[in-house]
């Protein structure tokens, strides 16, 4: 305990203490310099009085105890909680925390944290703090990536957690807040990957259904086409068809190929090799075009756990992506180096950029701003690194460039 | 094919209109289609019949699956050359005993020129 929990400790014995029997038997002594000391009657009275002092002596001592054991007790409760909580005084600062939530956070003490303050964070909404300030309890998720965020934390990759924010009310007016944070991100993982392996079985069972009639339709078109049309239009017509029919053939690829990322086998990947790989056969496949692919990829970075056949469509479709954004050719860079023990990979393209609304929803699945994409290159991709306990982040302005960053934690750092 | 008699291949797929389909493609360009609308039907064309030079197999059939139906092939010894179309490689996938017959696998739906291309590697 510290000497400034002590004093406090000491400050409330002092409150329970105030107007016991201590206080009142004080004076007392005194009255044992009034003449007449030494008589009998006298010596029997001190004596009584001296037991009965020794008597509540023990009885505030019992009483210290009791408190100390019950604030022992809370305050093993509040520290053996798996619920990370923090109290924070009226003006929103923040006063003490349990080991639940410097877990949570990644947090070495409570000295890196001091400074935050309950109201001046800027990621709870105004309309929640005006309502915490009036005393209602609000719950919240939030989405963490702990590679990116303002304070100093031992803790990488991706995380969900919910918090409960309650007033501390002290006969019916508030005298603090108390923040309860739970990290959910296990559980969301296991409900995500029930989640796929659902959707798995029911695009399975869908791609049988619907394959057959694309085969018809796309099996009469061809076959139509083969006897011989004559006529042009009806000829395009035809050509539509199939092509269509094989753009949602490959579209029920994607889902299926999608909701099985999860299942494949993982090894420990050189992201160099890979990286150098993919960049061989784009520059390859960009040489009749004006973009230029560079390269500034480290050798010695170490082996991340993972699947290199996904990891490669990982950086296919992202530097595919980059070329896609540059119809008028321009730079786009590939970087790798070792980032606090993780690999860190950079594409970085000299494009056209995104709107913040468009950055928004890259990763949900379907999202194009393409005009034949199909809106789920970047969702796969997205779920590749996320069942690689990786992070891909995109940072982009309109106009100047994207830069796709995608954090791999290294071999040591994934328990396997 | 001129000059030289036409390679017989046996369709089997219980959609009907699939297989009327590879049947018409088939003979545009000068084989001999023979069509059975499932596996049990198929087998019967085979005791009567001999001397196909290949299957085009459907894998998803209601009574009899594409697997089942090879399975029935290698238990008759019979050594013809297989290419399965599949909806999903999916279920496939979770057989070992299909990883022969990835080489000749086709994802519905066919191009049929590209069905062509297989076929005249096969025979």
């Amino acid at each position: 305990m510290s000497a400034k929990k002590k004093t406090a400790v000491k400050k409330s014995l002092k409150k329970v203490t105030a107007g016991t029997p201590r206080a009142k038997a004080k004076p007392k002594p005194k009255k044992a310099k009034l003449p007449g000391a030494g008589s009998p009657w006298l010596l029997r009275e001190t004596n009584e009085l001296l037991k009965s002092l020794v008597e509540k002596e023990k009885e505030i001592l019992q009483t210290e105890d009791a408190l100390v054991e019950a604030m022992r007790r809370f305050r093993d409760l509040f520290e053996q909680s798996p619920i990370g909580v923090a109290i924070h005084a009226t003006d929103g600062e923040l006063l003490i925390v349990n080991k639940a939530y410097l877990e949570i956070f990644g947090l070495s003490s409570f000295g890196d944290i001091t400074k935050q303050n309950l109201f001046s964070d800027m990621k709870l909404p105004r309309d929640d703090r005006r309502r915490i300030k009036e005393g209602h309890v609000i719950q919240y998720e939030r989405e963490y990536d702990f590679n990116n965020v303002d304070f100093k934390t031992k803790r990488d990759g991706p995380a969900n957690i919910i918090f409960t924010i309650s007033p501390l009310f002290r006969d019916s007016s508030v005298i603090g807040y108390m923040v309860q944070v739970q990290d959910i991100t296990e559980r969301k993982r296991a409900e995500e990957a029930q989640r796929l392996a659902q959707l798995g079985r029911l695009l399975s069972d869908m791609a049988h259904e619907v394959n057959n009639p694309l085969m018809i339709i796309s099996g009469r078109a061809e076959l139509a086409l083969m006897e011989g049309v004559q006529d042009s239009t009806v000829r395009d017509t035809f050509n539509i068809i199939l092509d269509q029919c094989f753009l949602a053939k490959d579209i029920i690829q994607r889902l299926l190929k999608y909701s099985r990322i999860g299942k494949v086998e993982k090894n420990p990947v050189d992201m160099p090799k890979i990286l150098e790989l993919i960049v061989n056969m784009l520059k390859h496949h960009f040489h009749m075009t004006d973009i230029v692919l560079k390269e500034d990829i480290q050798r010695d970075l170490p082996l991340v756990i993972g699947n290199d056949k996904q990891l490669q469509q990982v950086f296919m479709n992202i530097i595919r992506n980059s070329a896609d954004a540059m119809p008028h050719g321009g730079d786009i860079l590939v970087k790798a180096c070792k980032e606090d023990g993780n690999v860190r990979i950079e594409v970085k393209d000299s494009g056209e950029g995104m709107s913040e609304k468009t950055l928004a929803r890259i990763f949900e699945p379907f999202f194009t701003t393409k005009q034949k994409g199909t809106g789920l290159g970047l969702a796969v991709c997205h779920t590749i690194i996320q069942e690689h306990n990786g992070t891909l982040a995109y940072k982009s302005e309109l106009g100047k460039g994207t830069t796709a960053i995608i954090i791999l934690p290294a071999e040591r750092f994934t328990g396997y | 094919m001129t000059g030289k008699t036409a390679k017989r291949i046996l369709v089997v797929d219980d959609e009907q209109h699939i297989a009327d389909i590879i049947e018409k493609f088939l003979v545009l360009h000068g084989f001999l289609a023979h069509k059975a609308y499932g596996g049990t039907q198929a087998l019967e064309v085979l005791s009567e019949e001999h001397g196909f030079d290949l299957i085009i197999l459907d894998e998803k059939m209601p009574c009899m699956s594409g697997t089942a139906f090879r399975k029935k092939m290698e238990d008759m010894n019979m050594k013809t050359p297989v290419i399965v179309l599949t909806g999903s490689i999916g279920m496939l996938a979770l057989c070992e005993d299909n990883k022969a017959v990835f080489k000749n696998l086709m994802i519905k739906p066919v191009r049929l020129s590209e069905l062509l291309g297989v076929i005249n590697k096969l025979i």
